[in-house]
């Protein structure tokens, strides 16, 4: 018996057992125990991506009770994907953070409560990502909630609590109506199990209740426009370690889970015209964000507003996969490229926004001049992390942008495809206002404070990996092909 | 793999530039020359080899279905030897030019990845790789547009980026359009399209998207906006990008487009070549006419060069095999002459302050050399036999007179009079009596000065080679003849 069956219970495992030690270890070794825990997760997290496309995917019974007594954990190509993503960032993440909060006050980010409630997040997260079952999303999605919200308000200033209070209003509200969804369903249907359920799941006004209950609290969670209200201070006024983080991952954890839900559970028209309609808001906010990132004077607004807008972009999917086969395929590749490049992308935005704002002292982006010249590898990741928001080759954005538009001119839905161009368009508005200013001339004599040197080079190795993975595109669409199977057989080994 | 040396050698250049850093000029130079010679010698073997018919092709899996792919014929490695020799003799002109500016780290780390995307844009085989560069490229020279962080500069910058990404944006339109409807294709020459019936009306609007989106770079009237603009760049990235590299990838891709995605049959058919010329016929006498108004050095060079581009898209939108080669040895001819000037140009600015025609009264006496070179290049440019200019300004007048298109022969005609009716003003100004001050040592920094007499006589050998093997002439005549079946002048 291999331990590599067991990937899927590790990977909830180590990071549960490094947020009790991180907590038992205190402010000065918990960074250590973080960073060991990031290396495993990693680990683990390729290994079980390497079997996923090696041998397929499998479901995971935990104890060996199986469903529908027991809960069974899912490890398939889009979970791997999602999980190998969670590591990375959740790496560059750590290791930016072992900076950052070293250089501030210990009481502005709770005294070292910051490593624990980061890998508790981590546990959440890695659980949503490989969850089988309907109710345990709702406990996973909880944890991830109420460790974001703690998170965004560790600074403890005014900006920070409103914006946390706000975060923990939209974040409860959307916990409750899911649970209210998966009630609905759970009478229906009679089960929990996401592969039971897409076997037995017919055609009922109870069911289908249920499920767009749950698919709109997602919405609410992911920040869809015009649900997005909380998103963009709260992204924004958080510790810029934690500010990436949500940005890059806690927003995916939700529609990872309207992916399983409208693609693997529910059959193709099950709700009606709910996925059109989330085409079209996915358009509006693709619109609407951008037009916000462009009108922001502060850059850690701006940098929250493009999530908003490029969130619209996961939407377009849902309307493209409905004619199934090959261009599902296309869409579904390129929504998962595109949550990739911009996990890692809007990752190192963030962190160097971040790194711009502390050595510069303050975060008007019109004050920010010359620094191109004063900190030429925070302008440059900065620069390639906004080539891949506006989807210019060669970046993974401008793959899955691709794939997408490949799909719409597939099916003859050209007006995705000129969302999406349009959409390109306005993130090479409001990047290169940033970009233009960075590479101006600005004051010669500048000299921006000191600061250890992986503040400057996180930031930048984010940003070129994205860029790079569109040479990784082959592999994400063989592991997305690898997601799907799964439910649709009822696969267990 | 050797094909991809062209594009990997400016690329690691360039790394290695901004890994230097800003402190060691030393190091910077020889990494950048030798970047190039190395560069220059991998193009020329792969041109030993085209010759011989060894076409090297590589491919990487990117998309599905959608491989990067390159190849090494002769039509992109003549863009491609072009702009790799001249990035060599640019760099010793630029080294010269920049000895006392800032950023240089950064503006010979960018000026290097221009070149392998501008490579990327010659040997890429099929239509989304050259996309691919050629969005590269837009990327790669905004901030050598924007290097003096004026607000002058910016503001071209942002110019150029409106253009350069709004055909940007028609482009992937029509690539990804194009892959929609006929799969994935080749560049072939003679068209790869030819299957492809009852998409007629698809096909003209792709045709558009495409001419649209290379039209951009090469400031095809009314998308030329960007290019004067530009010209606060400094002289180098007007020397090599506006005059050679840039503005010639978007002409390049218009070659690709018509003579080996369409093919000269269908795009006449279509009609589309026929909208394409008229459209060029506009810009030359445009441009040539504005030219003629512009007192700023630059600017006049700017828009002579809208108009010499357009004499590349006429011949190639003309579809006849002598005027089509004509166009493609326009490509390599105007490199040198353009650049020759604007090389002239940045000296003057330079070593004299002079940026205008009326700043130029004394020159010649102060700078001979540099003005004798200039001289060579404007009556090579005009088409004064045996000069490069008039060898493919013969070969385009006589094919669109073979191809029954007397009005092009006209316009042709009618520029060159022009060309020299905006020439000529600046020698004669420059030879007139004026008060510069007296020569000290050499007229201007050796490095500065040897580049451009270089690029003068490589525009006097191109037009006197013209008939023999190996000159651009005949190169171009070889690298075309596929298209029309075999065709020999």
């Amino acid at each position: 018996m291999s331990l590599v069956v067991h990937l899927p219970a590790l990977l909830i495992i180590a990071p549960l057992a490094g947020a009790c030690a991180s907590f038992v270890a205190g402010r000065r070794r918990a960074p250590y125990v973080a960073l060991t825990v990031a290396a495993v997760n990693g680990t683990l997290a390729l290994a079980l991506a390497a079997r996923v496309l090696a041998e397929g995917p499998w479901r995971y019974r935990i104890g060996g009770w199986g469903a529908p007594v027991g809960i069974d954990l899912v490890a398939d190509g889009t979970a791997a994907l999602f999980l190998v993503l969670s590591a990375a960032v959740g790496l560059a993440v750590t290791i930016y953070a072992s900076a950052y909060f070293r250089s501030s006050d210990p009481a502005a980010y709770g005294h070292g409560l910051f490593w624990t409630l980061w890998l508790f997040m981590s546990t959440s997260l890695n659980g949503l990502f490989l969850t089988g079952d309907v109710f345990n999303v709702y406990v996973c999605i909880e944890l991830v909630g109420i460790s974001a919200v703690t998170l965004v308000t560790l600074s403890g200033g005014p900006d920070a609590l409103r914006a946390g209070l706000r975060y923990l209003f939209a974040s409860m509200l959307g916990a409750m109506t899911y649970l209210l969804g998966v009630a609905l369903l759970y009478a229906a249907a009679g089960t929990l199990d996401m592969a039971t359920l897409r076997q037995t799941l017919v055609a009922d006004a109870t069911a289908a209740t249920g499920l767009a209950f749950m698919v709109a609290a997602l919405v609410l969670k992911t920040a869809l426009v015009p649900a997005h209200f909380w998103l963009p201070t709260a992204h924004a006024s958080a510790p810029t370690p934690v500010s990436a983080a949500l940005s890059a991952l806690v927003v995916k954890g939700s529609y990872f889970v309207i992916l399983r839900l409208l693609l693997d559970v529910a059959p193709p028209g099950y709700l009606g015209g709910v996925d059109i309609a989330l085409g079209v808001l996915g358009s509006v906010a693709i619109v609407w964000g951008s037009v916000q990132a462009l009108m922001q004077d502060r850059i850690k607004l701006l940098v929250a507003y493009s999530t908003v807008a490029q969130i619209g972009y996961l939407f377009l999917v849902f309307p493209l996969a409905r004619a199934g086969g090959d261009v599902l395929a296309l869409a579904l590749g390129g929504a998962l490229v595109h949550v990739i490049s911009h996990g890692l992308a809007k990752a190192g935005l963030f962190l160097g926004a971040g790194s711009l704002i502390t050595r510069f002292g303050h975060d008007r982006i019109a004050d920010m001049a010359g620094a191109a010249r004063a900190l030429p590898v925070l302008a440059l990741g900065v620069s390639l992390a906004g080539v891949t928001m506006m989807g210019l080759p060669p970046s993974g954005g401008f793959a899955a942008k691709w794939l997408l538009v490949s799909a719409a001119l597939a099916t003859g839905q050209w007006w995705w495809a000129v969302v999406l161009v349009i959409g390109g368009l306005l993130a090479a508005a409001y990047m290169f206002r940033l970009i233009r200013i960075l590479l101006a001339g600005g004051d010669p004599e500048l000299r921006p404070s000191a600061s250890p040197l992986r503040t400057e080079w996180v930031p930048l190795a984010l940003s070129a990996a994205a860029v790079m993975l569109v040479f990784a595109v082959p592999l994400i669409v063989r592991l997305a092909e690898a997601g799907t199977t799964l439910l649709a057989a009822g696969v267990t080994p | 793999m050797t094909v991809w040396l062209p594009v990997l050698v400016p690329l690691v250049t360039g790394i290695a530039t901004f890994a230097l850093g800003e402190g060691r000029s030393k190091a910077r130079a020889a990494v950048n020359l030798a970047g190039a010679a190395l560069a220059s010698g991998t193009v020329i073997s792969l041109v030993v080899g085209a010759y011989s018919g060894t076409v090297r092709a590589g491919e990487v899996p990117l998309l599905p279905g959608l491989p990067l792919t390159m190849h090494g014929d002769l039509l992109g490695l003549l863009f491609s030897a072009v702009a790799t020799v001249l990035w060599g003799v640019t760099l010793v002109y630029a080294i010269g030019y920049m000895d006392h500016a800032r950023d240089r780290a950064r503006f010979f780390g960018f000026f290097a990845w221009c070149i392998a995307a501008a490579n990327g844009v010659a040997l890429a085989a099929d239509p989304l790789s050259l996309f691919l560069f050629y969005e590269i490229l837009s990327l790669t020279t905004y901030p050598l547009v924007v290097h003096s962080g004026t607000p002058e500069a910016l503001a071209a910058g942002r110019k150029y980026l409106y253009y350069a990404l709004g055909g940007g944006a028609a482009l992937l339109i029509g690539v990804a359009w194009l892959a929609a409807i006929a799969g994935p294709v080749r560049f072939t020459p003679g068209g790869a399209l030819g299957a492809l019936s009852g998409h007629e009306t698809e096909l003209r609007v792709i045709f558009g998207l495409l001419a649209g989106g290379f039209g951009v770079k090469a400031a095809l009237v009314p998308l030329h906006g960007w290019l004067p603009g530009a010209m606060v760049a400094p002289a180098p990235v007007s020397s090599l990008l506006h005059a050679v590299a840039v503005v010639k990838a978007g002409v390049f891709g218009i070659i690709r487009l018509v003579n080996e995605l369409y093919g000269p049959e269908l795009a006449t058919s279509l009609g589309v070549a026929q909208v394409l010329a008229v459209v060029a016929a506009v810009g030359i006498i445009f441009g040539s006419v504005v030219a003629l108004r512009q007192d700023d050095l630059k600017r006049r060079l700017a828009y002579s060069t809208i108009a010499q581009l357009s004499y590349i898209t006429l011949g190639t939108a003309l579809c006849s095999p002598l005027a089509a080669a004509g166009a493609l040895a326009h490509l390599a001819h105007h490199a040198v002459m353009k650049i020759t000037m604007f090389f002239t140009a940045g000296s003057l600015a330079e070593t004299l302050h002079v940026k205008t025609l009326s700043g130029l009264p004394g020159v010649a006496r102060r700078m001979p050399i540099t003005m004798t070179s200039f001289a060579v290049a404007a009556f090579a440019l005009a088409g004064i036999p045996p000069l490069a200019g008039f060898a493919s300004k013969w070969m385009l007048g006589a094919g669109a007179a073979e191809g029954g298109s007397v009005w092009a022969l006209l316009v042709y005609v009618a520029s060159g009079a022009l060309a020299l009716g905006y020439m000529v003003p600046i020698l004669t100004a420059s030879l007139r009596e004026g008060n510069q001050p007296a020569r000290t040592g050499t007229e201007s920094d050796p490095r500065m000065l040897w580049p451009i007499v270089i690029v003068a006589i490589l525009s006097v050998v191109f037009g006197v080679t013209a008939g023999m093997p190996g000159s651009p002439a005949h190169w171009a005549v070889t690298a075309i003849a596929p298209s029309f079946g075999g065709w020999t002048p």
